[in-house]
């Protein structure tokens, strides 16, 4: 009896520390800049939370608005901030009119309600060949999946299969913070996700692999082949349908939006983007959102191809120059 | 079901829970059956029937045997028992391999290839199977009993990744089935943490530097294949000992003891060493009913090196079906068949080698742990040409 009642007083102890160390999460995990790398629906559900009551400006974009590339502090939208400019930035890498979408409808169903939208339109994400064409991403996808409708479910691919065990993961990670914010707790101690990628980089850099896969990576014309999808805009590109969707709800809310036209390297790009069907495709995404009463700022060719990390990726200096931009369309 | 999966942790939970709270002790064994007919239909319901048919069959055969006494026929009924569960798994693990075969020899699409899905623990029920009837077979089992049987198959902490069980002493433990104690309980539970921690933390983790050599391409350069080989090796030890581990912790959690499969088999000093302590249900169904019967060490020294290469590469071919696990396993016969000549030629003649000192037992888990883990590279592979990539990778600077 003694053995069994030690060993119910272990367990008991065992839970109540995990239950200390939720609380903990809850209350003291931090916010950042911007969503982390490999954000997860639990964290997600919480910056959302933290919005509810509130009217921010909230930014819904792709890795462009993320920052991709760069630390935190110098994405564009960071700088706002700092120029005191607030906003929300919810963009994440692996967005896409879809889930600009879908993040706005979870955005409503959770009570907040914006006061001005920012997004942005990248033309290469019409292409069915993208892979957020028609797939959320994961965290998304389990936090706003059910504020879809069902005809809107039909036109994306889930990326997680619908089962007993996903439903049970669902139940633990809302219940259970700390396991729900695993990766973002990793993500947060260690920066680079974990021990094992430090450990994989350092060894990348040391047997030359980092340098073969930056010059397989270098930006090159030919390496963007075939990712603008030049086919005429209409309501047959699922992607494209969403942005109606989203220029719609929008419209029915009645909440303010600026759209904005991704930042495209048209110096690496000239010979797929500076075409007659790329301006059309341009003018048509225009046309949809200006009907819907959505601001437009065409930021496509405004930036010189120096300002660019790759296709639509800027380097620190093409984020002071967006922020600029931003910062006055915004005032 | 999956171990590491929130799925898993409900129903082992609830199994358990109702087990020893609710279901009377006589009725432990009818509540298995069911709790692993569940845990086996949650996959491909359809595949249920085919186990318990096969099950069915054997314990018909298996009863057969040991009803009769001519020789000639229960040698009959044995080979038809075995040609029967082998058929069984040849055709839904192998039948893509063998047509694939057939195509490549022919240089043209004679045999469509057929599109199957791989009943779940197919290789591991079937290799019960077959003991179950050689055991009879040979009078190592003298009694089957229908509900000990059924038992025996539908084990669910045995069905995803073994270890093979064997009947004689799992049957035993059944009637009646003890409540293990207080201290045993947490024993199992801290068995199952752990496996759980090898197979998430670890094993997974390990995957990522495994790429350069499960993935081989061009970025890679010579330290990445060394390191994903390292990590490969770490790997796979950590998975399936983490999935042996959760198995033998819900099974002790049952009241149950089921085979250890594992004995730190890196610290092993030669590479017979090595297969006495990895998989070790698997290499000693291998050494009973394949290598014993072809003769066992009893045969003239080449027919015994042969006989080590064929049982080897069974086992190989029973690890996957592709001819980099058949490789892998000859890899291993290979290994085993220069170990044995090593052992009974060289080693007697040199004094130094006899010896084992600390530098010469480090040296011989050095060498054993570098040959097994170059092995592992084709195992990890798709295919022999990709194997071959990521030996000349770590070779040729």
């Amino acid at each position: 009896m003694g053995t069994l009642r030690n060993a119910l007083g272990g367990i008991c102890v065992a839970f109540l520390l995990l239950a200390v160390v939720d609380v903990a999460v809850r209350l003291g995990f931090p916010r950042s800049d911007r969503l982390n790398e490999n954000f997860s629906s639990t964290y997600l559900h919480r910056e959302i939370d933290a919005l509810r009551g509130s009217s921010p400006t909230v930014v819904l974009g792709d890795s462009a608005l993320w920052g991709y590339g760069l630390p935190a502090q110098r994405s564009a939208l960071s700088l706002l901030r700092r120029q005191g400019i607030p906003n929300e930035n919810l963009s994440y890498e692996g967005g896409s009119p879809p889930n600009t979408y879908a993040m706005l409808r979870a955005l409503l169903r959770d009570g907040v309600r914006p006061r001005l939208v920012v997004f942005n339109v990248n033309q290469k994400e019409f292409n069915p060949m993208d892979s957020a064409y028609r797939q959320l991403h994961p965290s998304v996808e389990r936090l706003a999946w059910s504020a879809l409708d069902r005809s809107e479910r039909a036109l994306l691919k889930p990326t997680q299969p619908s089962g007993s065990d996903q439903a049970l993961q669902r139940i633990v990670e809302s219940t259970w913070q700390l396991y729900g914010m695993r990766n973002d707790l990793r993500e947060w101690l260690f920066g680079d996700v974990d021990a094992v990628h430090v450990a994989q980089g350092a060894i990348e850099r040391i047997s030359g692999t980092a340098g073969r896969r930056r010059a397989a990576h270098r930006p090159t014309a030919e390496a963007f082949e075939g990712t603008y999808d030049l086919t005429p805009l209409n309501a047959s590109d699922v992607s494209f349908r969403f942005l109606a969707l989203v220029a719609d709800l929008l419209h029915r809310n009645r909440i303010p939006a600026l759209a904005i036209l991704t930042p495209t390297n048209h110096v690496l790009l000239h010979q797929y983007v500076d075409t007659p069907e790329y301006a059309a495709n341009l003018r048509a995404s225009t046309f949809l959102l200006r009907s819907r009463g959505i601001e437009v700022l065409n930021l496509d060719d405004a930036f010189p191809g120096t300002d660019f990390i790759d296709n639509d990726h800027l380097n620190a200096a093409g984020n002071v120059r967006l922020a600029k931009v931003l910062r006055s369309a915004l005032q | 079901m999956i171990f590491n999966t929130w799925l898993f942790a409900v129903f082992a939970v609830v199994t358990i829970a109702l087990y020893w709270a609710v279901v009377p002790t006589g009725l432990r064994p009818y509540y298995l059956v069911v709790a692993g007919t569940v845990f086996y239909a949650w996959a491909v319901p359809a595949y249920t029937v085919l186990i318990a048919a096969l099950a069915l069959a054997t314990f018909a055969i298996g009863t057969a045997l040991l009803r009769t006494r001519d020789p000639g026929r229960r040698r009959a009924l044995l080979i038809l028992g075995v040609v029967l569960i082998c058929a069984v798994l040849v055709f839904f693990k192998y039948t893509r391999f063998f047509a694939a075969i057939v195509n490549e020899v022919a240089s043209q699409n004679i045999l469509p290839i057929p599109q199957i899905v791989v009943p779940l623990a197919i290789s591991f029920f079937t290799f019960e199977f077959v003991h179950v009837l050689v055991d009879i077979y040979l009078g190592k089992i003298r009694r089957l009993d229908a509900l000990d049987f059924a038992v025996f198959a539908m084990f669910f902490p045995t069905l995803v990744a073994g270890p093979i069980k064997r009947f004689q002493s799992f049957a035993a433990q059944l009637r009646p089935i003890v409540a293990p104690p207080p201290e045993e309980i947490a024993l199992h539970l801290y068995r199952i943490t752990i496996g759980v921690a090898k197979k998430t933390i670890v094993a997974d983790s390990m995957s990522l530097l495994a790429q350069p050599i499960v993935t081989p391409g061009t970025p890679y350069g010579h330290l990445d294949y060394w390191v994903g080989t390292l990590a490969y090796t770490a790997k796979i030890y950590f998975d399936f000992t983490g999935y042996s581990d959760i198995a033998i912790g819900t099974a002790g959690m049952l009241g149950l003891s089921i085979p250890e499969n594992f004995e730190r088999p890196y610290w092993a000093e030669n590479i017979a060493a090595f297969w006495s302590r990895w998989h070790i249900s698997l290499s000693t169904w291998i050494r009973d009913y394949v290598f014993i019967p072809l003769g066992g060490s009893r045969r003239p020294p080449v027919v015994v090196l042969v006989n080590l290469l064929i049982a080897m590469a069974i086992s190989g071919l029973w690890h996957g079906a592709a001819w980099t696990f058949v490789v892998w396993g000859l890899w291993h016969g290979m290994g085993l068949a220069v170990h044995r000549v090593w052992a009974q030629n060289v080693v007697p003649r040199i004094p130094l080698l006899k010896s084992g000192t600390l530098g010469i037992r480090a040296a011989s888990v050095a060498t054993t742990f570098a040959f097994v883990a170059f092995g592992w590279v084709l195992f990890a592979t798709s295919s022999l040409a990709s194997a071959g990539g990521v030996y000349a990778g770590m070779l040729v600077p």
